[in-house]
This record gives structure tokens, C-alpha cells and sequence, in this order.
């Protein structure tokens, strides 16, 4: 009847809200991801540069 | 992504390519860990490339401002240690003046931690110009964040730069923009800590003066704390001099909020003053703490109210008694009732102080008001503070006066009234002690049992639970758990009913012997009353009961009166205690409740199967 439907749409709606939550924490979680993947090929080129020169003074 | 793979990978720009992120909070974690940028530059290139990249092309969010501003701080070891920290100033200068209050302070708070690495000429060099800008900038938040940095500039440099320093200090205290002038009157504390005496007297006095002449209420009130500061420096006579006139001006200021500050710190500007010296303390500090006590404003009342025992101990006791008293008197009878509950906390620290005599002709009598008190706060925090009333003039004189007190509002026609003092019962009683709980107060406790109104009954109940916490186990046996007995035989079943419940009560709070031997066998006579509504009482009773007999067996719960089964705290002991009350529940419970379940009515029939269903 009505107040089931109602209160069946209600639901959805915030398990709606709630997926594009979670969704949009997974997009973000994603990115940040690939920017510490980044600062990691950062990190080790110029770790790289360090032992280079490091051998070439040695 | 056209670009050479070893320039994706160079350090700023990857930074720059994450600070064009959308989303703030990846650009916030981006700065967060602007240490790895760092790190990967090292230093020279930080120094050279890093910061001046940070200096020039960040216009972004506030939020991401203040993490910059903050990290900029711990930015030392990474600009290759502290004979290079003067290139973290540039950037965290233009921080200091932005719109923003929250990173004004991040970055007054990383430049007062560089200033602190930075040696003695280092500051000369680099922190005397910037504070000069920031002093004689355009714009007001400048000058208002560089007011903080005052102090740690100023430990550091020459003597000569120090009377520098006063002077441009001077400009912020006599700005225009009121909001300046209060930065300055909330750092100026700070800054006395390290000026010495002769110093203060030629240059920071007259700024106090003009600052506590301020048209501003919102500026005069802080200079309170400069005034404390100053005179704990000072010592008495230089007070006396310089700022004794303007103090006296500050206790009646128009302004309220000032009145209050000076009530809130009435007991330490009183010591930073006239520590010591009667005569300023009575010419001047009484007359008044009076007149605060009279104010019309009802916050400064409630304040200086809590200063009354402080101040009271550094005045003579006949000067509290003539002066003092009177005025506590009208306050008791306050108009509001935050100052009659601020007063009811403070009022009994006046005892130790007027000696058992006096307490007990001036003093009993105010208490004996509050106790009145319609506001149940002020009541409370009378209670509350008894203990020291109590070991100034003693339990017996306490209970000839508070007693009557107590019991007729025990007795009171109101029961909101009476459930009123039920509350503070177990507070009391452990205030007073057992003994004369004893004498005094048990028939009181035991009588409201038998009350007229369901609700004080069961405001009993729980009463004699915490009555139970407070005294412990072995008092609860012998004087509670007879009464509560007995009354289960009371031809009225409402009473018999209050018993069943009150043993239902003190069983989580005794132990399982007491269940055992006291309460059970109770519980068990009363299977066969006549009224059904205490047979299916009985019959949730036993549900509860059994539960907290398994609990306790399990827990191996040791109290002083236990018996030596549960003294040895090894497994076999409680296997055997487990064991016990599982015999306990099959011999005595359920055949009671076997009992039950045949029984004519149907709401005992219900409460017994649903026990039985519990026990399992």
C-alpha cells in the first residue's frame, strides 16, 4: 500500500546516496593512489640520481 | 604526456600536477607531504627551485594555505638546516598578512618555531626586517599576526635592537584599528616575560595605561592579564606607584565585560598586587570585591562569586566577617540562580577559614537556605562540598543542624520534593559516613519504601542499590536486606510488590552468598501469594536473578564477607562456584517456576514460560 511504497522509496533513495558515496570515496581514494605511485618513481629516480653521482665520486 | 619520461618524474612537477587537482583534499594531501618534494630535491634545489615556486604561484583554498603554512614550520632540515632557514620567511610573510585568521596563526606559529632555530644573528639579519614590514604594513592583518611574534624575536637579539623592537611594539599598541590593538594586548603578556623590571616601568607601563584607557571594552578587558603579568614582575611598591590608580579605575569600569574579567581574576590580581600587604588589600580590594559581589550584572556576579574562599584566605577573618559576609548573605538569596549554584560550590571553602565558631553562627544558617534552594543545582553542589564543613566543626554539630533539614524534606506534602533529596541520599551518605547514616538516615531510607507515590518507591529501590556501593556488601546484609524482608509480608501487595523489586535491585550489587541465603529463600515465599500480580513479578525476578548468578560465578567476584570457595582464585574454585549456581537454578528455580507456569491467571503463566525460556 502507500505507506510501504513510500517508505520502500525512501530506502532507495538513500542506498542511492549511498552508492554515490562510496563511489565517489573510491574515485578519490583512486587518484591519491596514482599520485603516491608517482611520488614513489620520484623518490626512486632520484634516489637513482644520489647512487650515480655517488659512484662517480667514488 | 608528450614529454620526456625523467621530466614527468622531476619533483616540482609532479607537485604542480597535483596541485591541479579539483578535488581540495587531494591537493590538501599533496602539501601534506610536501616533505617527500623535499626530500627528493634535496636541499640546494629546495632552496633554490622549491621555495620560490611556492612563493610566487600558490593562489589556492585557505585550507590548503594553512597546511602549507603549518609544514612550512618543520621546513628547517629540509632547506639544509638552520643557516638556511631565512628562505622559509619570504613565503610564510605573505602568509602572515592573508584574509584568513587560520593561517595567519599557522603562520605566525612556523615563524615563532623558525625564529627559535635561528641563531642570535640570524634573527638580527632576517627577523627584525620582517617584523619591521609587517609592523608599519597597509593592511591590519599584518600587523595583527606579527604582534605574536614579539616575543620570540625579542629573547634573542642585541640590547640595542631590543629598545628597537619596544618602539615599533609601541606603533601596534597605539594603531588605529582596534583589532590590532587587542592582538597587542593579548601578546603584550608574552612579551613582559622577558623585559626586565627597570624596562618594563619606562616603556611597557605606559603602554598598559593607554591601552586600559582604550575606548574600547573589548580591549580594556584584556589588559587584565597584562596588569597580572606586570605586577608579578613589578613587586609591591613599583605596583603601588605606577598601576594602583588604573587598577582602581578597571573594578568600576562601565563596561560589564571588563567587570567580569577583573571578577574571573579577582584572587590573582589580588596576589600579584597586594601580595601581602594588608593595607592595599583593605583599602582597595575590599571595597572592592564588595561592590562585584552588589554588581547589577548577573555573569559578574556569578564569577567573583567563585573567587570568595581564595580572596577570603588573604584577608584577615574580621575583615571576611564585617566587610565580606554581609554581601555573601544577600547573595544567598540571588535573584539568579547561577549565582545562588556558583556560591553553594564555593560557600563551605569559607569554613576552614572562619573556625568552627563562626562557621556555625554565620555560616549553618546560609546552608541551611540553600538547602531549600528551589533550583536543584544549588542543592547539589551544597552537598557536595559538606566534607569540608564536616572536618571543621565536626559530624555531630553538622547532623544537629542538617538533619532537621533533611528530614523535612524527606517528609515533605510535595513528592517531586521528596524525590528530590532521594537523589543526593547516597552523596550524603558518603559525606557523613556510616555511622550516622546508621542512627540517623536508614529508618528515613526505609521509610520511603512505604511512600504513597510509585515514584518515589522506585527512586527507593535504586537508592538502596547505591546505598549499597557506598557502604559495601556487609552493611547491606545486616541492616537493608532484613528491612526489605520483612516488609514483603505487609498485608498491602503494592508494598509486598516494592519488596520484590528492591531484592531484585541489590542483587547485581551483593554478592552470591547474600542471593543464596537472603533474597532467594524471599523470592521463593512469595510464589504463593495470593495476588497474581506478585507471582509473575517473582517470576521475572527469577530470571534476573539467575542470570547474575552465572555472572558472579563466572567472574569470581571476591568480597571481603565471601566465603573461602571464592578467596582461591584458580579455575577449579570456579568451576566449583559454576557448578553450584547451575545446582541452585535446577533445584530451587525452575521447580519454582514449574510452579508458576501451571498457574490459573495468564499473565503468570506468560512471565514464568518466558523465565524458563531464559534459563534455557
Amino acid at each position: 500500500n502507500e505507506r510501504d511504497r513510500i517508505q520502500w522509496e525512501i530506502e532507495k533513495a538513500e542506498m542511492k546516496a549511498r552508492i554515490a558515496r562510496l563511489e565517489g570515496e573510491k574515485r578519490g581514494n583512486e587518484r591519491l593512489i596514482e599520485s603516491f605511485v608517482r611520488r614513489i618513481n620520484m623518490l626512486e629516480k632520484s634516489l637513482a640520481e644520489e647512487r650515480a653521482k655517488l659512484g662517480n665520486a667514488m | 604526456m608528450s614529454s620526456v619520461p625523467s621530466d614527468e618524474l622531476y619533483p616540482i612537477a609532479v607537485l604542480i600536477d597535483e596541485l591541479k587537482h579539483d578535488d581540495v583534499s587531494l591537493r590538501m594531501a599533496a602539501i601534506e607531504r610536501l616533505s617527500t618534494i623535499a626530500l627528493a630535491l634535496g636541499p640546494e634545489r629546495t632552496r633554490s627551485e622549491l621555495i620560490p615556486f611556492l612563493e610566487e604561484s600558490l593562489d589556492d583554498e585557505d585550507e590548503v594555505l594553512t597546511v602549507l603554512a603549518e609544514q612550512l614550520g618543520s621546513f628547517v632540515p629540509f632547506v639544509g638546516g638552520n643557516q638556511y632557514a631565512h628562505v622559509l620567511l619570504p613565503p610564510l610573510e605573505s602568509f602572515a598578512g592573508v584574509e584568513e585568521p587560520l593561517v595567519r596563526d599557522k603562520a605566525v606559529e612556523s615563524l615563532n618555531n623558525i625564529a627559535n632555530e635561528m641563531t642570535a644573528s640570524q634573527v638580527e639579519e632576517y627577523f627584525l626586517p620582517l617584523a619591521k614590514n609587517l609592523t608599519t604594513a597597509d593592511w591590519f592583518t599584518s600587523k595583527v599576526s606579527v604582534t605574536g611574534l614579539y616575543a620570540s624575536v625579542y629573547q634573542k637579539v642585541s640590547s640595542q635592537s631590543k629598545a628597537g623592537l619596544r618602539q615599533l611594539f609601541g606603533q601596534l599598541v597605539y594603531d588605529d584599528a582596534p583589532m590590532v590593538r587587542r592582538a597587542a594586548a593579548t601578546h603584550l603578556t608574552g612579551l613582559i616575560s622577558h623585559i626586565d623590571a627597570e624596562t618594563v616601568v619606562t616603556d611597557i607601563v605606559p603602554f598598559f595605561l593607554y591601552l586600559a584607557q582604550d575606548d574600547q571594552d573589548s580591549v580594556r578587558l584584556l589588559t587584565i592579564d597584562v596588569l597580572i603579568a606586570v605586577s608579578r614582575l613589578l613587586g609591591p611598591e613599583l605596583v603601588r606607584e605606577h598601576l594602583l590608580e588604573q587598577l582602581k579605575k578597571l573594578f568600576v569600569d562601565k563596561s560589564w565585560r571588563v567587570r567580569y574579567m577583573v571578577a574571573d581574576r579577582f584572587e590573582q590580581l589580588a596576589v600579584a598586587v597586594a601580595a601581602g600587604d594588608e593595607s592595599v588589600l583593605k583599602t582597595h580590594f575590599v571595597p572592592a570585591i564588595v561592590r562585584l559581589l552588589k554588581d547589577s550584572e548577573a555573569e559578574v556576579r556569578t564569577v567573583i562569586a567563585k573567587q570568595i574562599p581564595g580572596f577570603c584566605q588573604l584577608v584577615g577573618r574580621e575583615t571576611v566577617l564585617e566587610e565580606i559576609l554581609p554581601c555573601i548573605e544577600e547573595l544567598v538569596n540571588d535573584s539568579s540562580q547561577h549565582v545562588r549554584a556558583a556560591l553553594a560550590t564555593k560557600i563551605s571553602g569559607l569554613a576552614p577559614i572562619l573556625g568552627k565558631d563562626l562557621t556555625i553562627k554565620y555560616l549553618l544558617p546560609m546552608f541551611l537556605q540553600m538547602l531549600k534552594d528551589e533550583f536543584p543545582e544549588v542543592r547539589l553542589n551544597i552537598i557536595c562540598k559538606l566534607e569540608l564543613v564536616n572536618n571543621v566543626i565536626g559530624i555531630d554539630l553538622l547532623s544537629q543542624s542538617l538533619l532537621p533539614a533533611i528530614t523535612q524534606l524527606a517528609q515533605d506534602k510535595q513528592w517531586r520534593v521528596r524525590l528530590a533529596i532521594i537523589e543526593y541520599i547516597p552523596l550524603l551518605a558518603s559525606q557523613l559516613g556510616m555511622e550516622f547514616f546508621d542512627t540517623q538516615l536508614r529508618d528515613l531510607c526505609m521509610a520511603w519504601l512505604h511512600d504513597n507515590v510509585y515514584s518515589i518507591r522506585d527512586a527507593a529501590t535504586e537508592n538502596l542499590k547505591n546505598l549499597t556501593k557506598v557502604f559495601g556488601v556487609a552493611w547491606a546484609k545486616t541492616t537493608i536486606i532484613p528491612k526489605v524482608i520483612e516488609a514483603g509480608s505487609n498485608p498491602n501487595y503494592l508494598y509486598r510488590m516494592t519488596s520484590c523489586v528492591a531484592a531484585t535491585t541489590l542483587a547485581p550489587v551483593v554478592t552470591i552468598d547474600v542471593i543464596k541465603d537472603d533474597l532467594l529463600p524471599f523470592l521463593n515465599n512469595l510464589v504463593a501469594d495470593p495476588i497474581p500480580n506478585i507471582r509473575f513479578s517473582v517470576a521475572r525476578s527469577y530470571e534476573t536473578v539467575q542470570k547474575l548468578l552465572l555472572e558472579k560465578a563466572a567472574e569470581g567476584e571476591i568480597d571481603s564477607d565471601a566465603m573461602d570457595a571464592s578467596t582461591d582464585e584458580d579455575a577449579k574454585a570456579r568451576e566449583l562456584r559454576i557448578a553450584e549456581a547451575n545446582e541452585i537454578i535446577r533445584d530451587v528455580i525452575v521447580p519454582n517456576l514449574e510452579k508458576l507456569k501451571e498457574d490459573e491467571d495468564v499473565d503468570v503463566r506468560f512471565f514464568a514460560n518466558k523465565s524458563l525460556q531464559a534459563i534455557g
